[in-house]
């Protein structure tokens, strides 16, 4: 098993893609999504929650919960687990509801 | 258009109907949330290379390539992404895709809308590492990558047992499995597992794995606590001693940085529910499930129900009931007749009988203690959505407040954008404990359209 979580060599998880989480450069594999790559590389909190301020990240893995929901590309609350990743994608820990106007 | 199915859901029971009713001749109009179609038994990555990442232990798109090539078949026309927004007079079904609204008038629906996991809350269960066996699954067959580094399992139910060998399989260092019930089968229930001994035979393996990794499984065990600030650090477990009660004393704490929590699934009857199909409280089938007849139709005329959200019972039970379904909504719209599709019903039908009278084995080996409703303290979230404890929440029924939609009203619990999906089913049985009546007895919360959340851009651009 490589650094990350991710099974299999990375040679054979077929073409890179570069996204940004929080700012910081990550190298993802097409056909990930963000959750997949958020997860892979031990980045377990996806936001923290409007009233109580508490850390939350993926739970239901299937759409349902939006508790893994963060910001992309300006978006607030969009679910990591049903996005897949694209080159370029800005990817950012959401707080409370998120930025109320898209960047 | 007129005449035409509708199915929501393209997982195992949807795929099944779409592709029996497109046999038969009729046209189907086929959505699903996700992107792809399979649901969560079928789910595979998106790319070809990750597809043939540990193919060799998760082939079911493999072995449902068949069903899958349903959904591009001809006369199904399938909207990936697509989100079910709600039926409306004159028989109208609305659902949003690519930001637009669209709406048909089915000649008749099938609603294949699968379950969601069981929210069995405990102190911690919000921890960002905290997560349920159908989430890992789907980062096993959809991702081919781990939670976690080092993982604790615990649940009930054959589907977190599934889970807990499918991690040990992927090479993670799982540290204990444990299983709330019991985990015998009663002598009387024998006859009705060998009925089915290919599925008996599976079980039994998934265990043999652990053992062969020599991962600790532990029946009438449960987690009590998920420990850590930002995200999980240390659980708590202990025993469940034979009056059903959780044995703080024999509690042990473990490092553990992943808990999969998987209590079984609740139909997802949220559709079935705000369309007024009456329904029927089984707790061996997970809840709540329309009332059906022997063509899987609702008490609403002209639509069915198949698999998960009808009853969940597994994959083998919603392939038979998507295609009986299928079969049967393919005859209301007249593209079925003849004693042909008669004969291949009464074929569904009996497969179907006999799987069912091997599952109420499966639900007597894995009945849950009612210990598991008590994990929760007072400050323990029981709505994650709105943030609710448990606290607020039994402060109001004892206040009189024990009607669920009031709750709901007062509380905002499974107001928010799970639409209760993950507290609906405390709520009630909050209500019930609390009133000293069976949960059968609380109805639900009425869920009301739209059952998920739909971005206003579609709604803004629709007429």
């Amino acid at each position: 098993m490589s650094a990350d979580l991710r099974l299999g060599d990375a040679g054979t998880r077929g073409r890179r893609v570069v996204l940004s989480i929080d700012g910081k450069s990550v190298t993802a594999y097409e056909g990930e999504t963000v959750a997949g790559v958020l997860l892979a590389i031990g980045h377990v909190q996806s936001r923290t929650s409007p009233t109580r301020g508490e850390a939350r990240g993926y739970y239901c893995g299937m759409g349902q919960c939006w508790d893994c929901a963060l910001v992309i590309d300006g978006r607030p609350n969009q679910r990591a687990c049903m996005t897949p990743v694209t080159d370029g994608m800005r990817v950012e820990t959401q707080t409370g509801f998120g930025p109320t106007r898209p960047a | 258009m007129s005449g035409e199915i509708l199915v929501i859901g393209a997982g195992p029971a949807g795929l099944a109907a779409a592709r029996t009713a497109a046999d038969y001749g009729a046209r189907v109009v086929l959505i699903d949330d996700n992107r792809q179609p399979g649901g969560q038994y079928y789910r595979h990555p998106a790319s070809e290379p990750l597809r043939a990442v540990r193919d060799d232990l998760f082939d079911e798109a493999t072995r449902g390539a068949d069903l899958l090539a349903a959904a591009t078949g001809p006369n199904v026309a399938h909207y990936p992404g697509a989100v079910f927004y709600g039926f409306f007079d004159d028989g109208i079904a609305a659902f949003a895709h690519d930001d637009r609204i669209i709406r048909v008038t089915p000649g008749a629906t099938i609603v294949a809308a699968g379950a969601t996991e069981r929210p069995v809350p405990f102190p911690g269960w919000t921890l960002p590492g905290v997560m349920g066996a159908g989430a890992v699954q789907n980062l096993l067959k959809g991702q081919r990558t781990l939670p976690g580094r080092r993982i604790l399992v615990t649940g009930n139910g054959p589907l977190t047992l599934l889970a807990a060998a499918n991690l040990v399989r992927c090479g993670a260092e799982v540290v204990e499995v444990l299983e709330a019930a019991a985990n015998r089968p009663p002598l009387a229930m024998i006859p009705r597992l060998l009925l089915e001994p290919g599925m008996l035979a599976r079980g039994i393996g998934y265990r043999a794995i652990l053992a062969r990794h020599r991962v600790p499984f532990r029946s009438r065990h449960v987690i009590v606590e998920a420990k850590g600030s930002t995200r999980v650090e240390a659980v708590v477990v202990a025993p469940i001693a034979a009056d059903g009660t959780v044995d703080h004393a024999r509690a042990r704490t473990l490092a553990v940085d992943t808990v999969i929590a998987g209590f079984g699934l609740v139909p997802a009857s949220e559709i079935t529910s705000s369309i007024g199909c009456e329904h029927v409280h089984d707790a061996g089938k997970g809840g709540w499930i329309p009332i059906r007849n022997d063509d899987l139709e609702t008490s609403r005329d002209g639509v069915f129900a198949a698999g998960e959200c009808a009853g969940a019972a597994g994959v083998e039970k919603a392939l038979l009931e998507g295609e009986l379904a299928g079969l049967a909504a393919a005859m209301r719209v007249g593209a079925a007749a003849g004693p042909g599709a008669e004969i291949h019903r009464d074929a569904l039908r009996r497969r179907l009988s006999r799987l069912m009278a091997f599952r109420v084995a499966i639900e007597a080996i894995y009945q849950a203690p009612a210990s598991l409703l008590s994990l929760m303290r007072d400050d323990t979230i029981v709505c994650r959505c709105e943030e609710v404890t448990l606290a607020e929440a039994r402060r109001w029924v004892r206040e009189g407040v024990n009607e669920a939609n009031s709750l709901k009203a007062i509380t905002r619990m499974s107001m928010g954008r799970c639409q209760g999906r993950n507290c609906a089913s405390t709520l009630t049985r909050l209500i019930a404990a609390e009133s000293g009546i069976d949960v059968a007895e609380v109805t639900p919360p009425r869920p009301r359209p739209p059952l998920k959340p739909i971005g206003v851009a579609a709604l803004a651009a629709d007429p």
